[in-house]
């Protein structure tokens, strides 16, 4: 004779305890084990917390038309300068050397951020000198928006020197941002929106370019030129001036920045709900097993029986 | 509406040789002869029609009142035909070409231009200036495309047509007045309708601009030469036709096969690039930085001088002295109040020099400045003669005929201020002078310096106060045993060795040991076979150059030690290092000798002044280390040797070490705490510390104030949906 299930319906069994009993501990030990350990596990696999983000964000760089030029003239010391800084090219006397320069910005994409800076320099020389070596010194004004708004005056640094008298120093490179701290994630920054060289000072001491370098490099928010691959030309015509261009591209780049206060949060609760499925069943079976083997004593109740007494 | 009266030095861009060159064909507008699209000059068809005679180029794109083309081959008995055309209704195509004669507003002439050869060409007979409101005259234009048409041009020997040319005619009217065409001036066309730049690279006037295709003035021949190497896009004259969405514009190659449903119908003149509606509106720019006019202000006045503000003459300009500026010497640079200086600067001298700062008068020295209280102080001059001139002049090359002879140059300018509150009370300025002699160049060393002094004398510094600064001297001392301050500790210093040009111990100068910097130094002793057969002499003539460097027997605990306290005052203890392999001395060979001198500096942190850690030297220990010398004869080189009296160079060096005494904070470390580095959050990635991390110290991104604000919120969210779920309910029912 085969049987078969004419009809089932399930059972609720309620298993009743009070409060001060084993079967409550019980309960807890499955409630923690339930919870506590997906976020353990979590944890402790790396990458919990965001510690770091990144951002791409054109900056918005201006030159500032502030130029420091000194050009060694003679193996033994000679020079010439110029600047745009008037005081300092009255106390620079008969080294001063006036060049012409033309400087472009371009906007290849329109969108009102500067692209590419071409900066040319034409240095007039005398017959019996000849250029061994270069120091150029511009200033740009650097803006970021898309997190915290950065505004700050930095600056570009070009020097190259050779044994050998020049008669072009080519310079092609990108203006980076160096960042020795995080930026804030929101908010003003400008800290660093000072002049980089004091013009308004009357004293020699101002235009030292060792110290504008040492207090520009104490910045934890700086830019340099990187130009790896500057070209000096030698073999310079006579009555012709030196010569030097420079073209600094100002590009796309990736601040870092320490996030807010929610966004830490949000991939530790994807990851804890990813661990907490397979660490659901298994106190939840636990919990199954020990009440209906009553391996901590309790009262089981048909489901409605309570009701109705 | 664009009206230019001045002349425009630029090839009209609507001119009777508008269509001269060849390559206009891919011009060509397929938007209104929708018969002809997909075919090309180059297609056989163009020449298939005639083959004695045809035309070049067969189709043409007429913008401008003339057009011209050339009619090639066999032309003695060729009749020309003109006529309208338009495209078939139902098949798009043009009709094939046929001889008789339409009327139209255009003029046909031919000129003979070789022997195979007519030049065709059109002109149309119609004003295009446009009419004006409610102007009735039939010679103007209504509309502002004046004339769209197709024209084709036959060919016809004996009543059969021979060759064909095709026309497009696309005319705007001018905004200018009819007679504004007359002479020089340049006719603008409306720039709404038309580009003003139809060809920019066209820049020399009445010339062929090189690579510029769409250059009027360049003949078919010269367009030949670089007609592969046209110069591209918008500046090359490369303007697209018609923008791509609209109908006309469909092609079977490009366009998806939803086009025809999406395209747009607008009327040609309808620019995509300027709009019906576009009236040449602006913003006003903001203005960049800028190269500044270089202005140079005039010092400001000052009633009293504090730190740093410039120091005046009567007259109220900038007292100057040589200072270093960019990094080289400039002359006339201001002298700040209370900032002292001392530069060197390096002149390279051709001639004698004649003006400042080079030769200088007492009388322009001895020069009067506000002494920032009301006042006036005069600088006092005092004239000193220069002996040695090896300090300032370096590298000149001695000849016997010295050439130059320069006298009284002015070589060192030491000014020294005495200063008092807000002012000066005297100026002393110290001018040396010398005679300088040489050939053709020398470099010449000039010193300026200016110290200011309040008081009479500079009193010696003190290294700290109390614990030693990084960088100041370390303070020695030695016992007072004469004279009326007996018991007293004399103050000196201790030495390094400082080598100067040849390096050798004869010339070498020594320099005080600063707090905090390890150093080390050396220099040379030449020492001969004959020296080294006297090694007891040889071995005390190395010690007492050593010991001259350390005459001090204490060293100053603190940075201000005071001389009559000896507890301000560490024994400095003396050691002498056996060197590990003992070797007798022979002949040409000595032992322990002393040739290197270690000071060993052992400083601790004994307090906190304000936050700031005070460093005292807790002991100071000398230690020499013996080295074996011997004359290396080997290699050849058996001059010293073989000559008693040749001398070999042997090292005598001296260095300085700090040590920190670290100060035990707290228990030490137990086994766990080192070993077990999950607690450490310097060492471990993954840390049991970081755990909550937004609500830790170790998170930086927002004040902690805010951070902890923000976590209350999210566990008051978190209280409130646990409440109303499940356990608690299940609580509640425990209870009840």
């Amino acid at each position: 004779m085969a049987f078969y299930d004419v009809y089932s319906h399930p059972a609720l069994i309620r298993y009743k305890t009070s409060v001060c009993t084993k079967a409550t501990l019980f309960l807890l030990v499955v409630l923690c084990l339930t919870y506590i350990s997906p976020l353990l596990v979590a944890y402790r696999s790396h990458g919990f917390w965001i510690k770091r983000s990144t951002y791409e964000e054109q900056p918005d760089v201006r030159f500032q038309y502030q130029t420091l030029l000194v050009a060694a003239t003679s193996p033994r010391g000679d020079y010439v300068a110029w600047s745009t800084f008037p005081r300092l090219n009255d106390m620079l006397g008969a080294n001063l050397r006036i060049p012409s320069v033309s400087v472009r910005e371009d906007d290849h994409n329109r969108d009102g951020k500067s692209d590419l800076l071409i900066f040319r320099l034409q240095l007039p020389i005398k017959p019996e000198e000849q250029v061994y070596s270069v120091q150029l010194l511009l200033t740009f004004s650097y803006k970021l928006f898309r997190m915290s708004t950065v505004v700050m005056q930095s600056l570009a640094y070009v020097q190259h020197s050779s044994p050998v008298p020049g008669a072009k120093l080519s310079v092609s490179g990108d203006l980076r941002l160096m960042q020795r701290t995080p930026l804030p994630h929101r908010g003003l920054h400008d800290v660093y929106n000072v002049s980089v060289i004091d013009g308004s000072s009357p004293f020699a001491s101002a235009y030292n370019l060792d110290g504008i370098i040492r207090r520009y490099q104490e910045r934890n928010l700086t830019t340099v030129l990187s130009c790896p691959m500057p070209v000096w030309t030698v073999g310079r015509a006579a009555g012709s001036p030196f010569q030097l261009d420079a073209e600094i591209r100002l590009l796309h780049l990736l601040p870092p920045f320490p996030p807010g206060f929610w966004e830490p949060l949000k991939p530790p609760g994807i990851q804890n709900f990813g661990f907490f499925f397979p660490f659901f069943g298994l106190p939840q079976g636990y919990r199954g097993f020990f009440s209906q083997t009553q391996f901590f004593p309790t009262v089981p109740v048909r489901a409605g029986k309570a009701h109705r007494s | 509406a664009t009206y230019l009266d001045t002349q425009v030095e630029r090839a009209p861009p609507v001119g009777p040789n508008e269509e001269d060159a060849g390559a206009k064909c891919n011009r060509l507008r397929p938007s209104l002869l929708p018969g002809l699209r997909g075919r090309s000059c180059g297609t056989p068809h163009c020449r298939s029609t005639a083959p004695p005679s045809v035309f070049q180029p067969s189709r043409l794109t007429a913008t401008g009142p003339d057009v011209s083309a050339l009619l090639l081959g066999h032309t003695s008995d060729t009749v020309l035909s003109l006529r309208s055309v338009s495209p078939s209704n139902t098949t798009g195509l043009i009709g094939s070409p046929s001889c008789g004669n339409g009327v139209t507003q255009w003029v046909l002439t031919t000129v003979q231009a070789g022997k195979n050869a007519v030049w065709v060409q059109l002109r149309l007979r119609k004003n295009l200036r446009l009419c004006g409101k409610n102007e009735t005259d039939a010679d103007c234009c209504p509309k502002p495309l004046c004339v769209l048409e197709t024209l084709q041009v036959s060919a016809c020997v004996g009543g059969t047509p021979r060759a064909s040319l095709l026309i497009q005619a696309e005319i705007h009217a001018r905004l200018v007045p009819a007679n504004a065409g007359a002479g020089n001036k340049t006719i603008i066309p409306n720039q709404v309708y038309q580009p003003l730049g139809s060809c920019p690279c066209d820049l020399t006037f009445r010339a062929c601009d090189i690579r510029c295709c769409c250059d009027k003035d360049c003949s078919v021949e010269e367009v030949k030469l670089f007609v592969s190497h046209c110069l591209p896009g918008p500046f090359g004259g490369q303007v697209p036709a018609a923008p791509g969405y609209q109908c006309s514009e469909q092609s079977s190659a490009n366009s998806p096969d939803w086009f025809p449903f999406l395209c747009v119908n607008s009327p040609p003149e309808n620019s995509p690039y300027l709009g019906l509606f576009y009236q040449g509106d602006t913003i006003t720019s903001k203005p960049g930085p800028s190269f500044q006019s270089p202005v140079l202000s005039a010092p400001l006045p000052v009633r009293a001088y504090i730190q740093g503000s410039p120091i005046l003459l009567l007259t109220d300009q900038y007292f100057t002295i040589p200072q270093r500026g960019l990094e080289q010497c400039v002359n006339n640079a201001p002298v700040p109040f209370l900032e002292n200086f001392n530069v060197n600067c390096v002149t390279i001298l051709r001639s004698c020099p004649a003006g400042l700062p080079l030769q200088t008068q007492p009388t322009n020295l001895s020069i009067t400045l506000k002494d920032g209280q009301g006042g006036d102080v005069v600088v006092d001059v005092i004239d000193e003669v220069a002996i040695d001139m090896s300090l300032f002049i370096s590298n000149t090359v001695a000849t016997l005929d010295e050439g130059l002879v320069c006298e009284n140059v002015t070589l060192a300018l030491d000014y020294t201020f005495y200063w008092k509150g807000n002012g000066l009370t005297n100026v002393t300025l110290t001018r040396t002078v010398g005679t300088i002699t040489f050939n053709t160049s020398v470099a010449l060393t000039t010193r300026y310096s200016a110290v200011f002094l309040n008081g009479d004398l500079m009193s010696e510094p003190n290294s700290g106060n109390p614990g030693y600064q990084v960088g100041r001297p370390v303070i020695a001392g030695t016992l007072d045993t004469l004279g009326n301050k007996s018991g007293s500790v004399q103050r000196t210093s201790l030495n390094v060795w400082k080598p100067v040009s040849d390096g050798l111990c004869s010339t070498a100068e020594s320099k005080p040991v600063l707090f905090g910097e390890n150093s080390t130094s050396g220099c040379l002793l030449p020492v001969s076979r004959q020296d080294l057969t006297r090694c007891d002499l040889l071995r005390d003539a190395v010690t007492s150059l050593q010991a001259a460097l350390i005459t001090a027997t204490y060293v100053a605990k603190s940075g201000n030690p005071d001389p009559l306290i000896m507890t301000d005052w560490a024994n400095i203890s003396f050691v002498t290092l056996n060197s590990s392999t003992t070797m007798d001395d022979t002949t040409s060979s000595c032992s322990g000798v002393p040739s290197h001198q270690h000071i060993h500096v052992l400083s601790l942190i004994t307090g906190m002044v304000e936050g700031r850690a005070q460093r005292d030297i807790h002991s100071l220990l000398v230690s020499y280390t013996l080295s074996h010398w011997a004359l290396d004869c080997g290699g050849g080189d058996s001059s010293p040797c073989m000559d008693p009296l040749e001398t070999k160079l042997f090292p005598i060096t001296s260095s300085v070490t700090f040590t920190d005494i670290p100060i035990s904070t707290g228990p030490p470390k137990t086994r766990f705490q080192v070993n077990f580095t999950e607690y450490d959050c310097n060492r471990n990635d993954v840390c049991w510390p970081e755990l909550a991390f937004p609500m830790t110290k170790y998170y930086t991104g927002e004040p902690y104030s805010q951070s902890l604000a923000k976590g209350l919120i999210l566990i008051f969210f978190f209280i409130t949906a646990s409440i109303l779920g499940t356990p608690w309910r299940q609580i509640r029912q425990a209870w009840a």
